[in-house]
Formats: C-alpha cells, sequence, structure tokens
C-alpha cells in the first residue's frame, strides 16, 4: 500500500533520515520505537509531507506523491494525523472539529456529518461532549476527540504522532484503548511511541529506528525478546532497566525521584507504587548507606520492573555490602521502615536488592 | 452604578477646585512689569514678542501658541500678562472682566499681507491698491465699522463680472475683529474686507481657507494659496520665507492682566445696550436735576427710581453711600469721577448723542460760517483727533496742552466760558484751558484775533451771548429751544449721557450669591457656545467632519494594514523588508509631520480636499499599527492547528478563513478597538491642514467668546461620547466573535 523508496531528510548539513527504503501493507499496525531524536517524528511526518523530505520517492497504491505537481491536500485526505499535542482547532466545539473537514472537503451534507461525527464521538466515549470546547476537555478526552476527528475523514491509513507522551498515565490508558480497538478493526496505522508495552501488545510490526533509518524491523515479539542487532538489544535493556552512578555525598534525591516516576510510568505501575519506591530510595541512601558505609562512598544503583512477576527491583551495588548487612541492621530504624515497605530485602554479590 | 456616579462627581469636583486656586500676588503697574518676577506670555514671532523682549529686557517671557490661549492663561493667573495686539486683548477684556488691558501701549505693530517670495507681481497690485484704498477714506472707514462698532457686519461688497481667476486667502480666523468666523461658519472680519476688496479691484473671484497659523507660510511656497491675510505683522524671519506688502493698518501693542493685580486709571465696564436695559429696568439711579441726563432715565426707564439732586456731586456721593446703583451724567464728566474715586467705574456706553457745538449771536453769521470752515479744517487735517487723544483720553490728571501762538494786537473774541468741566474747559495750571479752550484758542489765531474768557455760570452763558456781552459761548448743546435765542456753529465733540456705577466687589458676596453667580456663568458659557450664531450647527458639523474621518480613515487604515501584515508575512525578502522598513519609518514619524508632509510636499499643486489627503495620511499612519496588531494575531494561533489542518487537507486559503481568522480576530479585538479609538481622538490635529473637525470648531468657539473653560470641556465630553458609544458598538460585535459567548447550539442539523 505504501512504498518508501531512499527517503532521505536533512536540516541543513544536520542528516536525520538516510535513505529509508520500507513497504507498509495494508492492515498493518506499525509501532515506530527508538531512542529521543532518532528521526521517528520526522519520518511519519514525511509520509504525509508536513516536512518536505530532500530526497527520495513515495508510492501510495502505486502512485506516487513525492513529485512536484501533486495533490497534496488529496493525498493528505487519504493519510489522517493524530498529534501529540491534539492540536484540536479551540474555537470550535468538538463537534465542529469533526464536521469541519468532511463538510468542506467531502461536501457531506452537514446532517450526515453530524450523524457520522455523533457515531465516531460515541465509539470514543464522548457523546456527550459534542458541544463542549477542547480547553474543557481533558488531555486523554482532547485526544480521543482528535482520533473522532481524523477518523470523520475516512482515510485509509491513520499515522499516530506519540500519541500519549502529553498524558498522564491514566490518561494515556483512556486513549491507547481507543487505538486498539481501531486496531482491532483491521486499520492500517503507524504509531511513533514510547508506550513499549502497548507496542508490544498492538502492533503487528514493529521499528526500531537509529542511526539515522530503520535499524531492525520485525514482529514484536522479536523486536522485544530476541533482538538481532546490538543497538537494539542496548535500547530493549534500557528500557527495561534504569541504571546509574550515584554519589553518595553529592546526589540530587529529587531528580532521582523524577527519574524513578517517569521510568516506572513507562512501564504503567502505578501511582501507588511508584510512591513506595520513591521512599525506599530515600531511607536507603539517606540513611542506611551513609551511616553503614560513610558519606564517601560511590553505589552503582539500578532500578527494573519485571512484567512476568509484576514486581519492581531496586539494587545497590558496592564492595562494602556483603550478606551480613540486613541482618546486622535488622533492629535499627530505618532498616525497620525499609521492610515496612518492601515486599522483600536480601544481600548478594555486593549488591543490597529490594522488591516492592 | 453608584460607584460611577461617585467617580465622575469626584472628577468635576477636581476640574471646578483646580479653577479656583488663589493666592494674592504682587500689584501691576506699568514701571514693575521690568522685573525677574514677573512672567509675560507672548505668542512666538509676533510683533509682541519683539516689544515685550525689548520693553523689559529682565521680564521672564513665555510662549503660548494661540491668543485664546495666552488669555486664557492670564485669566487662570498662569501668567502675569499676555501681549498681543491692543484692540484684540480689549475685545477679550471686554468679554472677561476678570482681566483688564493696561492704558499704557508698548509699541505699535504695522500689519501687511504676505505673499509669496517670488511673487512679486501680486506684491505691487498689493501695495498699489492700499494706496488708493488710503487715499479714498475706505481704509477709514473700515476701521470704523469693524474695530469702534458694537456689532460689525461685513458690507454687501461688489462682485466681479467676468472674474479672471480666484484670489486664494489663507488666514488663521482666531483673531476677531480682524479675521474671525461669523454666524453660520464664514470666515468675516477687517482682514477679509480688505481681500475681498482687493480680489474685485483685480477682477478676481475669492475664496476664502482657514489653517494652523504654522501651516499659513508653507501654504504660500507650496502654492496652496495667493496670499496670508491675517492680522500679520512682518518679521526678518518671517520675511526670508515670504513677501510682504506695506502696511494698510497700524496697531498699538498692549499687555492684557488680571484685573484683580491691576488698578487701571479708570474702571471701565463694558455692557451692550441690553444689559443696561436690563440693569437699570428697576434700579435707583442718581442724576441732576434739570439736566439732559435726568430727562433721559424719565423717558426710557419709567420704572426706574430717579432721584434728582441739585449738584452732580451730591449725586455721585449718594452712588459711593449706595443710596442709588447708578448716576447719569455727560461722557466728560462720568470718565472725571470715575478717573477720581476708585470705588465707581464707568459704564463704557454712550446712551444719547450729544453734539457740543460754539453759540454765536443771533444773526452773526459771519462769525458762524468763519468757525464752522475752521471746524471743518481741524477734523480733516486730524487736529481735532489730537485734541481728543491729549484731553479726553488721557487717563491721568496731566494734560499736555499745545502752544497756541497768539495775535497779542488782535481784535479781542470774547468767550463765555464756565470753566468748571473738566477736561472741557477749567483752571489748568491757574489759567482757563481744556478740550474746548484749546479749539477756540485755534479758531481765533487763525481769524486773527485773541481770546478774552469770561468765566461765569454755565447758565448765564446763552445769555451772555444773546445780549453781546460775549461774542461765543463755548461747550453748548444745540437743542431745539435754545436755537430760538442763538445760533450754533458745527458740532465739535460728541458728549453723550453716560452712566457710572459703584465697583462691583465679589468679595463682598455671599456664598448663595456666588454660587448663584457661578451658575449664570455657566448658563452664559453654555448660550455664547452653543445658541448664539448658531454655534451648535458648528459643533454638529465638526463632529460630522471627526466622525466620517476617524471611519473612512479606519477602514482605510485596517486594508492597509492588512496588506502590510501579508507583505511582511512573505518570503520575498524584498516584500517583507519594504513592510518592515515602512513599519519602523511610519511609527517612528510623530503623525503631525506625516499629515503636513503629504500635504505640502506629496500633494503639493494637486487639487486634492484636505479631508482626504487627512484620510490617506491616517490610513497610512495607523496601518502601519494595525498590522503589528494583525500580525500578533496570526502569530498568536497555535502553529500545531494550522498543521492539523493542513493533515487534514485544507489549503491555505481555507486554514486562514477558518482557523487562523476566527482565533486571531478574538485574539486582538480588544488592540483593534482600542486603535480605533485612539485614531478618533488622535483626529483632533487635522486643524493643521485646514479642516473643520470637533476640535478646530471648538478652537474656533473658543476665539469668539473667549472663553477657555467652557468650549474645551465640551468638546471633550462630546470626544467621551462619541469614544463611549464606538466601544459599546464595537463590544457588542466582539461578543459575536468569542466562541464561549455564543450559544452552544449547532445550525443546519437534527441534533440527537
Amino acid at each position: 500500500m505504501i512504498k518508501i523508496e531512499n527517503l532521505s531528510k536533512s536540516y541543513g548539513d544536520l542528516e536525520v533520515l538516510k535513505n529509508i527504503s520500507v513497504e507498509i501493507n495494508k492492515g498493518e499496525v506499525i509501532s515506530i520505537i527508538g531512542p529521543s531524536g532518532c528521526g521517528k517524528s520526522t519520518f511519519i511526518r514525511c509520509l504525509n509531507r508536513l516536512e518536505e523530505p530532500t530526497s527520495g520517492k513515495i508510492f501510495i497504491d502505486g502512485e506516487e506523491i513525492t513529485g512536484k505537481n501533486i495533490k497534496l491536500h488529496k493525498l493528505r485526505m487519504k493519510m489522517g494525523m493524530v498529534f501529540q499535542s491534539f492540536n484540536l482547532f479551540s474555537h470550535l466545539t468538538i463537534i465542529e472539529n469533526i464536521m469541519l473537514g468532511p463538510v468542506n472537503l467531502l461536501k457531506m451534507d452537514r446532517q450526515t456529518a453530524y450523524d457520522e461525527g455523533m457515531e465516531l464521538l460515541e465509539m470514543v466515549g464522548l457523546g456527550s461532549k459534542s458541544l463542549s470546547y477542547p480547553d474543557e476537555l481533558s488531555g486523554g478526552q482532547k485526544q480521543r476527540a482528535a482520533i473522532a476527528r481524523t477518523l470523520a475523514m475516512k482515510p485509509e491509513i491513520v499515522l499516530f504522532d506519540e500519541p500519549t507522551s502529553a498524558l498522564d498515565p491514566r490518561m494515556t490508558s483512556e486513549v491507547l484503548a481507543v487505538i486498539k480497538k481501531l486496531a482491532a478493526d483491521g486499520l492500517t496505522m503507524m504509531i511513533v511511541t514510547h508506550e513499549m508495552k502497548f507496542a508490544k501488545n498492538v502492533s503487528n510490526r514493529v521499528f526500531y529506528m537509529d542511526e539515522k533509518g530503520i535499524y531492525e524491523d520485525g514482529t514484536p515479539e522479536q523486536i522485544f525478546e530476541n533482538p538481532k542487532k546490538q543497538k537494539t538489544k542496548e535500547f530493549i535493556y534500557k528500557i527495561k532497566t534504569l541504571q546509574k552512578e550515584i554519589s553518595i555525598k553529592e546526589f540530587d534525591l529529587y531528580a532521582l525521584w523524577a527519574e524513578i516516576g517517569t521510568f516506572l510510568k513507562n512501564q504503567l505501575v502505578d501511582d501507588k507504587r511508584i510512591y513506595k519506591m520513591s521512599l525506599l530510595c530515600e531511607e536507603i541512601l539517606c540513611n542506611l548507606l551513609p551511616e553503614k558505609l560513610g558519606k564517601e562512598t560511590e553505589v552503582l544503583f539500578s532500578l527494573s520492573y519485571s512484567e512476568e512477576k509484576d514486581e519492581a527491583e531496586l539494587a545497590f551495588q558496592n564492595p562494602k555490602i556483603d550478606k551480613s548487612f540486613v541482618d546486622e541492621s535488622e533492629n535499627e530504624l530505618p532498616m525497620k521502615l525499609i521492610c515496612g515497605y518492601a515486599k522483600s530485602i536480601w544481600c548478594e554479590d555486593s549488591t543490597l536488592h529490594v522488591t516492592v | 452604578m453608584k460607584y460611577r456616579i461617585l467617580c465622575l462627581a469626584a472628577v468635576a469636583a477636581l476640574v471646578l477646585l483646580s479653577g479656583c486656586s488663589g493666592g494674592t500676588k504682587q500689584e501691576i503697574t506699568y514701571e514693575n512689569l521690568n522685573s525677574s518676577d514677573i512672567t509675560l506670555s507672548v505668542t512666538q514671532g509676533t510683533a509682541a514678542d519683539f516689544a515685550v523682549s525689548e520693553k523689559f529686557p529682565d521680564t521672564k517671557i513665555q510662549y503660548y501658541s494661540t491668543i485664546p490661549d495666552g488669555c486664557a492663561a492670564v485669566k487662570a493667573g498662569k501668567t502675569d500678562g499676555y501681549s498681543f495686539d491692543k484692540v484684540v486683548l480689549e475685545y477679550y477684556a471686554k468679554k472677561n472682566p476678570e482681566t483688564v488691558v493696561i492704558d499704557e501701549s508698548i509699541g505699535i505693530v504695522d500689519i501687511c499681507a504676505a505673499v509669496a517670495k517670488e511673487n512679486t507681481g501680486l506684491c505691487d497690485k498689493v501695495n498699489a491698491f492700499i494706496t488708493q484704498l488710503r487715499a479714498d477714506g475706505t481704509l477709514k472707514e473700515m476701521e470704523e465699522r469693524w474695530l469702534n462698532s458694537e456689532n460689525p457686519q461685513m458690507p454687501e461688497l461688489e462682485k466681479p463680472q467676468n472674474p479672471v481667476g480666484t484670489l486664494r486667502i489663507v488666514t488663521e480666523a482666531l483673531t476677531e475683529p480682524f479675521t474671525y468666523y461669523a454666524d453660520g461658519g464664514n470666515i468675516t472680519g477687517f482682514d477679509i474686507e480688505f481681500g475681498t476688496r482687493l480680489a474685485y479691484a483685480m477682477n478676481m473671484d475669492v475664496s476664502v481657507e482657514s489653517m494652523t497659523f504654522e501651516a499659513l507660510v508653507p501654504a504660500l511656497q507650496t502654492g496652496k494659496a495667493d496670499i496670508i491675510l491675517n492680522d500679520l505683522n512682518e518679521t526678518p524671519e518671517r520675511g526670508e520665507n515670504a513677501l510682504f506688502t506695506e502696511p494698510y493698518f497700524t496697531v498699538d501693542i498692549g499687555i492684557l492682566v488680571g484685573a484683580d493685580r491691576y488698578t487701571p486709571a479708570i474702571s471701565k465696564l463694558s455692557l451692550s445696550k441690553a444689559e443696561i436695559d436690563g440693569r437699570l429696568k428697576n434700579a435707583a439711579v442718581g442724576a441732576m436735576t434739570g439736566t439732559r441726563g435726568s430727562t433721559y432715565i424719565e423717558d426710557n426707564y419709567p420704572n426706574a427710581q430717579l432721584m434728582q439732586f441739585d449738584s452732580m456731586g451730591d449725586a455721585v456721593a449718594a452712588l459711593q453711600s449706595g443710596k442709588v446703583d447708578y448716576a447719569i451724567c455727560g461722557m466728560t464728566k462720568s470718565l472725571n469721577y470715575a478717573k477720581a474715586n476708585d470705588d465707581i467705574s464707568y459704564i463704557d456706553y454712550p446712551l444719547t448723542e450729544e453734539g457740543l457745538a460754539i453759540a454765536v449771536k443771533k444773526g452773526n453769521t459771519d462769525l458762524q460760517n468763519k468757525i464752522n470752515k475752521c471746524i471743518e479744517e481741524y477734523r480733516k487735517n486730524g487736529v481735532l483727533d489730537d485734541m481728543k487723544k491729549r484731553w479726553i483720553d488721557e487717563t491721568s490728571n496731566v494734560y499736555e496742552t499745545a502752544d497756541i501762538p497768539i495775535h497779542l494786537d488782535g481784535e479781542v473774541l470774547r468767550v463765555a466760558v464756565a470753566a468748571n468741566a473738566e477736561p472741557l474747559c477749567f483752571v489748568y495750571n491757574n489759567k482757563i484751558s481744556g478740550h474746548d479752550c484749546e479749539l477756540i484758542e485755534r479758531i481765533a489765531y487763525d481769524l486773527g484775533m485773541r481770546v478774552g474768557y469770561q468765566d461765569m455760570s454755565f447758565s448765564a452763558e446763552i445769555a451772555a451771548v444773546q445780549s453781546g456781552k460775549a461774542d461765543v459761548a463755548l461747550s453748548v448743546v444745540p437743542t431745539e429751544e435754545r436755537k430760538k435765542s442763538v445760533d450754533f456753529t458745527e458740532v465739535y465733540f460728541n458728549n453723550p449721557q453716560t452712566l457710572i456705577t459703584r465697583k462691583a466687589n465679589n468679595e463682598n458676596m455671599s456664598f448663595v450669591e456666588k454660587v448663584t453667580a457661578f451658575f449664570e456663568d455657566i448658563k452664559e458659557s453654555f448660550i455664547g457656545t452653543f445658541i448664539t450664531e448658531h454655534r451648535w450647527k458648528l459643533i454638529l458639523n465638526g463632529l460630522g467632519v471627526t466622525i466620517a474621518l476617524s471611519v473612512a480613515a479606519f477602514i482605510f487604515a485596517t486594508l492597509w494594514g492588512a496588506v502590510l501584515c501579508m507583505m511582511g508575512k512573505s518570503k520575498k525578502r524584498f516584500i517583507n523588508g519594504f513592510a518592515r522598513i515602512y513599519m519602523r519609518i511610519v511609527q517612528g514619524t510623530p503623525l503631525l509631520v506625516i499629515l503636513m508632509l503629504l500635504y505640502f510636499v506629496v500633494f503639493k499643486g494637486v487639487d486634492i480636499p484636505a479631508l482626504a489627503v487627512a484620510i490617506i495620511g491616517f490610513g497610512l499612519y495607523d496601518g502601519a499599527g494595525l498590522a503589528g496588531i494583525f500580525k500578533t494575531g496570526i502569530d498568536s494561533v497555535d502553529r500545531g492547528q494550522i498543521e492539523a489542518a493542513e493533515a487534514i487537507g485544507f489549503q491555505k486559503f481555507d486554514i486562514f478563513k477558518k482557523i487562523v481568522f476566527p482565533q486571531a480576530a478574538n485574539h486582538v479585538f480588544g488592540l483593534y478597538k482600542g486603535a480605533f479609538v485612539s485614531l478618533t481622538k488622535a483626529t483632533s490635529i487635522v486643524g493643521y491642514i485646514a479642516i473643520q473637525d470637533l476640535t478646530k470648531v471648538s478652537d474656533i468657539i473658543r476665539s469668539r467668546t473667549y472663553d477657555a473653560f467652557f468650549p474645551i470641556i465640551t468638546t471633550a465630553v462630546i470626544y467621551f461620547i462619541v469614544t463611549y458609544i464606538l466601544i459599546t458598538l464595537l463590544s457588542a460585535a466582539q461578543q459575536r466573535l468569542d466562541p464561549k459567548k455564543r450559544k452552544r447550539t449547532l445550525k443546519g442539523v437534527e441534533a440527537r
């Protein structure tokens, strides 16, 4: 359905995409993942030419759309797009947002456009909000309305540009649920996302983008469980583990909390557990370790989350930590608190493990 | 609402209070004017400007751009004095009793016409015309008409049958009685009559246009006008930019000061006939028994309480003690009483015509004719005028006597006089002299005789002539009854019956009287500003011009602003560069300068109405500002929404129409509204290029009423009302733009 040949894009001297060639088939739901700044968004924005490719060709149903004399707006009507920041028209009500395209571009009569729009709104769960203005909706509602607006144009393919990045986890899940439903209905979609779990569950094809191109292309199982290439492996590991060196004397507790929060949220861990994890970190790093090891100590901190066990695990590695560490301090106040929060706690290989 | 009324009341109170600031200041005399403690005001570049700096080198000088402003500053106590042509100042003082013109003149000024520097042909024609006008007495006639009569009217002047063109006169029209707006908004005055006569002499039509003083000379230079007639005098600076004709008139330069700071030798009160009628209707009036004054009151004011006294001195004493409110007697006597008594004011209005003549014995036609001949001659050669100046107009008690030669061996002319009538005939320096005596001494010399005075009581004079004891009697009013006994010569002097009264003293007014006087003032101001001469029509026209100009200019500015805004957004550097530089230059230039440049430079020699120039000027200027506002509006629309519209498949124009414009308009409508109101107020400067808008009209009215306070407040209130209505209308439009204020329904569909 879409064929891309040698697509490149540069901003001045900065080359972002280089010689991408790939084919996308009808009914595919493709997740595009990769580190920040690897050109994921640029790639899908090139597809409907919101960004002008520097070179290369794109064919849709065998028709080239990169040539000069293309009726761009006709192409765009076939290709919907959902944005990270929703981009609803703020001076129009939700139903007007949805009807604007069909009435003016598809020349649909108002009543039909209205009926179809209301159906879509009901499908995304916003039937009662049709006469609200965008700024009266929550982020998740806005994004669902934006999806409805895109669908109203009856596109052949929908491009999602990080649809949930601007949302908090609860709202993220309501939007993802809608996208999931669309996937089940067989709509062709390309989704740039950081929601790894979602990507794994919903899509039937995953692009891992790195080094200015599609670095690895495969099924979700292949990419997430069994990546073949080095950078993919590292990326997949990184999204599963947060790791960093911490100096007990001068680390920034609040920055660490924020990092922990973001990491765990991406793993769809609930707020309560994130809170517990933060308190544990504080107890261990501010009270337990300085007391036992002294202030001039460095530890290797790592945090990982296991989906199977539904467990988050904290690890602190330092040569001075040994097996006796837990037993010795059992009766001291910090350790008592830690035991209160943690599900289990143990030491092995100079490492203190805590799970929640 | 209550809060608003309170605020308004507070503002009104402030305005009123600011007019009541007081404090005692030093008394002003001619002698102490030259002091660094005194601030005199002038209008820059006028003859008064030079005269003041020359006469009073130590005095501080302040500048006011227009005559009404300078006069109003004196009235408000902002300056110690304002110097200008004395006739004009006297006119002001007459209407504003809070001010007086000092008795002394500080110089004279020659009034000329001005033409373009190279236009020597026209200058020569004007000079020849002035010479002719002076020779045939027309100038004298004009002076009489415009400067000395109570309600001057432009006479019917001849118009050329086959005119060869139009003489375009420019004037400021703010200097009554030389050039000013009369009833119905026509410009009239001494200068205008002069110009109309000039045009006729040149066989041309005439057009008169008014513009700001600063614009007059440029109008000549750019060929927008042929001649300036504006009570104008030549100065070296002005001489560089225009060519001045010979003077056609000469006036004194005077100084206007606050009435509470200056005591004139004679306290004069200027009242019209109607005002006098009103005051005398039921008043107590004192007169000397059996005099003409006494009869006059009896005949004309039957309801007045006439009190007759044996002597005029008793009548004056009764006036001073409050037994009567007015006293009536001949002008020379009235003036003397006012001169001698600080508490008495002379009312400057001739109630009757009382010609004084010389009585001769019945049948002595030889002497009668000889004397008549002399009087006729003195009238022609200005001797009579000169005598009047030295004896009658003199405000002190020191008179300048003339040295009349005497034929010591000549036959004696026996003159019956009553030497108790200063300044006509009285004992001065131990000698019988005075105005009438000088006259008879001159006549006697011309007839080869010498004067022998016989001092007697006035009632005996006629009998003395009748009986042949005297040849002539002086200072006699020729009545029908007297004509039966003696013959009379020509009248040589008019000594009408006039009134004197106690000086008004505001300090003794009660609070109620003061409040009443205040409202009386407001009522008078209201009548003067709106009713007199149908001035409300003038105001209405001005208001129409202001509104038409504002609306037209704003529409133009909006269109031009949209174009500029689009140019600014263009990707071509040449186009957006032009828009950027244009906006910088225009916004960095004062609006007035742009208007003047357009009028005098860009449209030089182009026949285009000034109003059109103003619309273009304001459009070009405000267009730049609006372009900035539009840009702000467009930039305020979230870039993402435009992308979303593009992604849906909308094309550029539709995106602008359906997404950008509605949001941008709502975002900047407040600024847009503000720009309109600012423009409306800014149009008040168009008077500079000869447009009579609301502000200019108020200036015109101010120049006539010399009332500083009322026309200004009126104008402010009208501007306030107009802008208030505009804001209300625009706010209603704004309501429709704001999506949140719309009804939440969807048109054209059947809702579920």
